[in-house]
C-alpha cells in the first residue's frame, strides 16, 4: 500500500482570496475529506506569521468547515517559502500548480518593487502586473487574468497596511490621472501622465489659448509644441506642413503628435468640428479647431483647462488669467461726509453719511455707472482700459445687493468705526437670507479719518485739565479715565468705565461732571445730568459729590417728597446732577423722561444686564447727549449682559440682540471661537475702559489681601436633613417640566445651603439651649469673631440668608456679649447710612450684611476681616463684596475667610470655582457655572453628601 | 561562562541594514535600471510596498 498523501484542490475568487479543500488519499479508492482547521495546520504548520496555521479562517467561520481561505499574500508566502511543505506529501490540483509555479517570481517582483499599474478597460479600476513581461509570456489569456488578479490582490493588501497607506493616499490625492483612466487610451501615455515613466519625447504637446485684441472678437486656439530643453521655445503645430519651422530631430515624432491629437479629440470631441478630424489627418493639417467664442473661451479657462491637465495635456493660457483669477473684486464706499468730525460733534454713531460707490476689479476701478453698464453686457470677461477683468456673477450679484441694502439703510458712523476697528477683509457674517454678504470697504476722507483716530486714541488723549473746583486729587490712571470719558463725551459716544471695585470710578465720573458743567457754562447751556444707582448707594453718591465737587448742585429724586410730573422740570432749574434709584427710574419713567439731560449715567450698570427687564428698557428711554455706564463687573455670566450695557451707551452699535447672538454669543459661548472673541474685543475696546487692581500701571500700593478657606464638618443632624432634601429632589426631578426642574433645583440648593449654615434655618427651631452646637460652622464663626475682636479689629460677615444673619446676631449677643449691626434689603436708606457711619467710625465692630444688599457700593474700610458664611455661585459677586473692605482707603492687610462645609455641595462648588476658566475671563474677566443646566447625574455628583466628613 | 561572555564582547559588531534601508536600496536599483525618473510619490510608495511585502513574504 502506498503512503497516504493530501490532495488539495482550490481556486482564486473574485476578491483575490484563495479557497482550498483537501482530502487524504489512502489509495485510489479510499479518500477522506480533511477539515479546514486540519488543512490549515498541515499547510502552515511551519508558518509563524499565521501562528502556525491557527489564525487562518474558513469562509463561514465554522469549526467543521471543509474550505480554507487564505489571502493573496499568505498564499504567496506559503508557496514561495523554501522551508514550507518540505516534509509533507501534498498533491496540488493542476490549476493550483500553475499558480504555485509562479509564486516565487511574483514574490520577487513584489519585494523588488518591479510592478506596474495596468490601464484597465473603461469603467474598471487599474490593476498591477509584473514589470518583467516574460513571466506571463506563454500563458493562456485566462491564466494571465488570474495571475493579474492574484498580484493585484497582493499589492492591495500591502496598500492597506498602516505603514504603506499614507504613501498610497499621497499618490491618490496628487495624481488625478490615477482615477481618470477613461481619459487615456494608451498605457504609455497614462504612465507618463501618472509620473510612473519618463516622457522620452524632446517636446511636450499642448494647447494654447490666445486672447483677442478686442473683447468682442473670437479667441484663438493653437496646438503648441514646447521644447523641453528650453521651456520658452514654443512652436505652433499646423499639421505636418509646419514641419519646416520645427527642429529636425523632432521629425521622427510627427506621428506621435498626430496620435496625441487623436487622443484629445476622442476625449473632447468638441475640439474638432464635424468631419474635420479625418480630413485634417489625411491632409496633414491640425484637426483641432482654431477659434473659440467668448463663452467657449470662458469655459476653457475655468473648467476644461483643468480636465486637460488631468489628462496630462499641457495648457497655455494668457498670462493675465492667473492674475485675474487671484484678483479679489472689491466694493468700496468713498465718503465725502464731514459728519462726525470735530467740527460737527455729538451726533452719535447712528448718524448716516454721504458716499459714492467704487467697484475695484483687479487694477481697474469703476464708478457705479460704469459697473452697471458692464453688468448689462452680461459678459464674463471684458477688456476695460486695456485690462481684462472678470465679471464674476456671484460678486456682481452680491455687489448689487450690498449697494441696494446700503442705499436703503444708509451707511452710518458705526459702520465706519467698525470697519476701522475690525479687519474688513475678514469673513463677513451671512445676511438674513443665508447668502454670503459682501464686505464693503470704507475709504474715509480726512474728516472721518481724524474722527476715527480720535475715537481710537481717546484713552490716551487725556490732556484735558481737571476742573479747578474739584476738591481732591486724581491718581494718574484716574486722570486718564476722566480724560477718556471727556474725549468720548465730546464725540457724543457712550462709555463704559469698568474699573475694578475700589479704583475710584465715582470720582472719575464726578470730575467729568464738573468738566461738563464748565464746558456748558462756556457754551451758555444748562442741562442737568441724571445719575441712576442702586438704592443702597444713593447716600454714598451724595457724600462723594459733597466731598469732591461741592460746587455741583445735586438733588435726590427719592422718597415720598420727590417731584411729580407737573413740578419736575421747574424743580430741576439750577440743578446739575439729579440722583435716583433703578427702581424709581422705572416707576417714574414718565416724569424722568420729561427732560433732556446732558448725561445719563448708570452706576452699578450690571443692573441692566437683562436687556428685556423693565428697568433696562426704562433707562434706555431717557434722552441725553451722552451716556455712561459704571460697573465693576461688565459681564457676570453671559455675553448678552455686555450687549445690554452697550445697547444703553451706544444703541445699535453691536447690532440687534439677535444679530449679536448669531455673530458672537453662539460662536463664543459654544465653541470659544477665538477669532470672534478677538473681533468682539476690538469692537468694544474704544468704549470700555477696564483697569484691574493688579495692573502694574495702576500702582495702587494696596496692603496685602489673603484668602483662606475655613472647612467645617456637618453635624449628624445636618447630615440627615441634607440627605432628606437631596433624596426628595432626586425623586421629584424626573417628573418635572424643564421650567419646574430649574425651580426645584434652585429651591433644593437653597435648602442645602441653609442646612449647611444651621439646621434651624430649615426647621425654624432655634429655641433649645444647645442650638449653637448644632452647626460647626456657626460655632467656628463665633470663635473667629471673638479672636478678631480681642485683637481690637473689626469684621464683616456676609450671608445670603436674612435668617442666617439674624441667627449670627443672636449668637454673637449671647456668646460674645456684643450685638452686631445688620444690613439687609429691608433696611431703609437713612438707616443704612447710619449703620455704615457707625461701623466706619468704630462704634460697632461686627457688621453682618446680606450679600445682595451689602455687596455693592459701600465703603467699609474700617474692617480688616471679611467672613463669607455661605458660598455664592459667582465668584465675582463674592469678590465684589470683599471689595467693600479691600479698596482705596484701606491701609491695613485684609483677611478673607470663606466657610466651606466639608463633603457637601459647598465644597464641590468651591472646587468648581477654583478650577474655572470660562468665557467671561476671555472677554472681560468674570466667570460662572450654571447648576440648573446640569444633567441629573451631574447634579447627583455635585450635591451628594460624602459622609466621611460628617461630625459624630 | 566568563570566557564566553568575554569572547562575545570582542566580536566585531556587524550593522545589519534595516528593512526600510533594504527597501530603499531595492527601489533605487530599480530606478537605475528600468523606470528612469519615476516621480517622488511613486518611489516612496514602491519603497513602502517593498518593505512591507518583504516582511509578509518572509524575504
Amino acid at each position: 500500500m502506498s503512503t497516504p498523501y493530501i490532495q488539495v484542490n482550490g481556486y482564486l475568487d473574485e476578491r483575490g482570496q484563495f479557497l482550498f479543500k483537501g482530502e487524504t488519499v489512502f489509495s485510489p479508492v479510499l479518500t477522506e475529506s480533511v477539515p479546514a482547521w486540519q488543512l490549515a495546520r498541515a499547510l502552515c504548520g511551519w508558518d509563524p506569521l499565521s501562528f502556525y496555521g491557527t489564525q487562518l479562517r474558513t469562509p463561514q467561520g465554522q469549526s467543521d468547515a471543509r474550505e480554507l481561505q487564505m489571502s493573496a499574500l499568505d498564499t504567496m508566502r506559503m508557496w514561495s517559502n523554501p522551508v514550507s511543505l518540505r516534509h509533507l506529501k501534498i498533491e496540488w490540483s493542476a490549476d493550483l500548480e500553475r499558480f504555485r509555479q509562479l509564486a516565487s517570481a511574483l514574490a520577487d517582483a513584489l519585494v523588488a518593487g518591479r510592478i506596474v499599474p495596468t490601464l484597465p478597460a473603461p469603467g474598471h479600476s487599474p490593476r498591477w502586473r509584473p514589470l518583467d513581461a516574460h513571466l506571463f509570456a506563454d500563458m493562456p489569456e485566462e491564466d494571465k487574468e488570474a495571475m493579474l488578479r492574484w498580484l493585484t490582490a497582493a499589492v492591495e493588501e500591502c496598500l492597506l497596511h498602516p505603514t504603506v497607506a499614507p504613501a498610497w493616499e499621497r499618490v491618490e490625492n496628487s495624481i488625478p490621472a490615477w482615477s481618470k483612466v477613461d481619459l487615456f487610451h494608451d498605457e504609455d501615455d497614462w504612465h507618463i501622465a501618472l509620473g510612473f515613466r519618463e516622457d522620452k519625447r524632446p517636446f511636450r504637446v499642448g494647447l494654447q489659448l490666445v486672447d483677442p485684441a478686442h473683447s468682442s472678437d473670437d479667441w484663438e486656439l493653437n496646438v503648441i509644441l514646447q521644447d523641453k530643453a528650453d521651456k520658452d521655445a514654443l512652436f505652433s503645430w499646423r499639421g505636418q506642413t509646419s514641419g519646416s519651422e520645427l527642429p529636425l530631430a523632432w521629425q521622427s515624432h510627427y506621428q506621435a503628435i498626430e496620435r496625441e491629437m487623436g487622443r484629445w479629440v476622442a476625449m473632447f470631441p468638441w475640439l474638432t468640428e464635424g468631419s474635420r478630424m479625418s480630413e485634417a489627418l489625411s491632409s496633414g493639417f491640425s484637426p483641432i479647431r482654431s477659434t473659440l467664442t467668448d463663452d467657449e473661451a470662458w469655459i476653457f479657462l475655468t473648467d476644461l483647462s483643468q480636465s486637460f491637465r488631468d489628462a496630462g495635456i499641457p495648457v497655455f493660457v494668457p498670462a493675465w488669467w492667473e492674475r485675474v483669477r487671484e484678483h479679489r473684486a472689491r466694493l468700496k464706499a468713498r465718503f465725502q461726509s464731514t459728519v462726525g468730525s470735530a467740527v460737527n460733534p455729538l451726533l452719535g454713531l447712528n448718524a448716516t453719511l454721504a458716499f459714492d460707490w467704487r467697484v475695484a476689479l483687479g487694477d481697474v476701478e469703476l464708478t457705479e455707472a460704469e459697473f452697471r453698464q458692464l453688468v448689462d453686457e452680461k459678459r464674463r470677461l471684458v477688456k476695460v482700459r486695456g485690462e481684462w477683468i472678470e465679471m464674476n456673477p456671484t460678486f456682481v450679484g452680491a455687489a448689487k445687493k450690498a449697494m441696494d441694502e446700503a442705499r436703503k439703510r444708509g451707511l452710518r458712523l458705526s459702520d465706519v468705526l467698525m470697519d476701522a476697528l475690525v479687519d474688513s477683509r475678514q469673513e463677513v457674517p451671512e445676511s438674513e437670507d443665508g447668502e454670503p454678504r459682501l464686505a464693503i470697504e470704507m475709504e474715509l476722507n480726512k474728516h472721518l479719518q481724524e474722527w476715527v483716530r480720535e475715537v481710537k486714541t481717546a484713552p490716551v488723549a487725556s490732556e484735558v485739565s481737571v476742573p479747578e473746583d474739584f476738591q481732591g486729587e486724581l491718581r494718574p490712571y484716574q486722570q486718564m479715565g476722566f480724560g477718556w470719558l471727556y474725549a468720548l463725551g465730546r464725540l457724543g459716544l457712550g462709555a463704559c468705565l469698568a474699573d475694578d471695585m475700589g479704583l475710584g470710578k465715582t470720582i472719575q465720573c464726578i470730575a467729568y461732571l464738573l468738566a461738563s458743567k464748565r464746558d456748558a457754562a462756556n457754551r451758555k447751556e444748562s442741562r442737568p445730568s441724571l445719575l441712576i444707582c442702586p438704592t443702597s448707594v444713593l447716600s454714598n453718591w451724595q457724600h462723594e459729590f459733597a466731598r469732591f465737587a461741592p460746587s455741583l448742585v445735586v438733588r435726590l429724586h427719592y422718597g415720598q417728597q420727590r417731584s411729580g410730573l407737573e413740578t419736575f422740570a421747574s424743580d430741576l432749574k439750577g440743578v446739575d446732577v439729579l440722583i435716583t434709584s433703578y427702581t424709581l427710574a422705572q416707576m417714574d419713567q414718565e416724569i424722568l423722561s420729561s427732560v433732556d439731560y446732558h448725561l445719563v449715567c448708570l452706576d452699578e450698570a450690571q443692573n441692566i444686564k437683562n436687556a428685556a427687564s423693565k428697568q433696562a428698557e426704562a433707562v434706555k428711554t431717557f434722552s441725553s447727549k451722552h451716556r455712561i455706564a459704571l460697573t465693576g463687573t461688565p459681564m457676570e455670566n453671559r455675553l448678552t449682559e455686555l450687549w445690554s450695557i452697550f445697547d444703553f451707551i451706544n444703541p445699535g452699535y453691536l447690532g440687534t440682540l439677535s444679530q449679536f447672538r448669531q455673530q458672537f454669543v453662539y460662536p463664543i459661548e459654544k465653541s470659544r471661537d477665538a477669532d470672534r472673541i478677538a473681533t468682539l474685543q476690538k469692537l468694544i475696546q474704544p468704549f470700555l475702559l477696564r483697569r484691574l487692581k493688579t495692573d502694574p500701571a495702576v500702582r495702587l500700593n494696596l496692603p496685602s489681601k489673603t484668602e483662606a478657606r475655613e472647612y467645617v464638618p456637618l453635624t449628624a443632624e445636618q447630615a440627615s436633613l441634607y440627605e432628606g432634601v437631596l433624596t426628595d429632589m432626586l425623586e421629584r426631578i424626573e417628573q418635572t417640566t424643564p421650567m419646574q426642574r430649574r425651580g426645584l433645583i434652585l429651591a433644593s440648593l437653597t435648602r442645602l445651603k441653609q442646612i449647611c449654615d444651621h439646621p434651624a434655618l430649615m426647621l425654624k427651631n432655634s429655641t433649645s439651649a444647645s442650638w449653637r452646637q448644632r452647626s460647626a460652622k456657626l460655632d467656628r464663626l463665633l470663635e473667629m469673631i471673638q479672636e478678631v475682636r480681642s485683637e481690637g479689629e473689626s469684621c464683616l460677615v456676609f450671608t445670603q440668608f436674612v435668617s442666617a444673619g439674624e441667627l449670627i446676631l443672636r449668637a454673637c449677643e449671647e456668646e460674645l456679649g456684643e450685638r452686631p449691626i445688620f444690613l439687609h434689603g429691608g433696611v431703609v436708606k437713612s438707616k443704612r447710612d447710619e449703620l455704615v457711619d457707625a461701623f466706619q467710625n468704630g462704634r460697632h465692630g461686627v457688621f453682618v450684611l446680606s450679600l445682595k444688599a451689602g455687596g455693592v457700593g459701600l465703603n467699609l474700610t474700617a474692617a480688616t476681616h471679611v467672613f463669607h458664611f455661605d458660598r455664592w455661585w459667582n465668584p465675582a459677586v463674592e469678590s465684589q463684596a470683599t471689595d467693600r473692605v479691600y479698596r482705596i482707603g484701606q491701609d491695613k492687610p485684609v483677611e478673607v475667610h470663606k466657610f466651606v462645609s466639608l463633603g457637601t455641595v459647598e465644597e464641590r462648588i468651591d472646587e468648581m470655582l477654583q478650577n474655572k476658566t470660562q468665557l467671561a475671563e476671555q472677554v472681560v474677566g468674570e466667570t460662572e457655572q450654571w447648576v440648573t443646566e446640569l444633567s441629573t447625574d451631574e447634579l447627583k455628583s455635585l450635591f451628594a453628601l460624602r459622609r466621611d466628613w460628617v461630625d459624630g | 561562562m566568563q570566557t564566553t561572555k568575554a569572547s562575545a564582547k570582542r566580536k566585531p559588531r556587524v550593522v545589519e541594514p534595516t528593512p526600510t534601508e533594504l527597501a530603499e536600496r531595492r527601489i533605487a536599483e530599480l530606478q537605475r535600471t528600468d523606470n528612469g525618473t519615476m516621480s517622488e510619490v511613486w518611489v516612496e510608495l514602491l519603497t513602502r510596498v517593498s518593505e512591507h511585502a518583504a516582511k509578509r513574504l518572509m524575504r
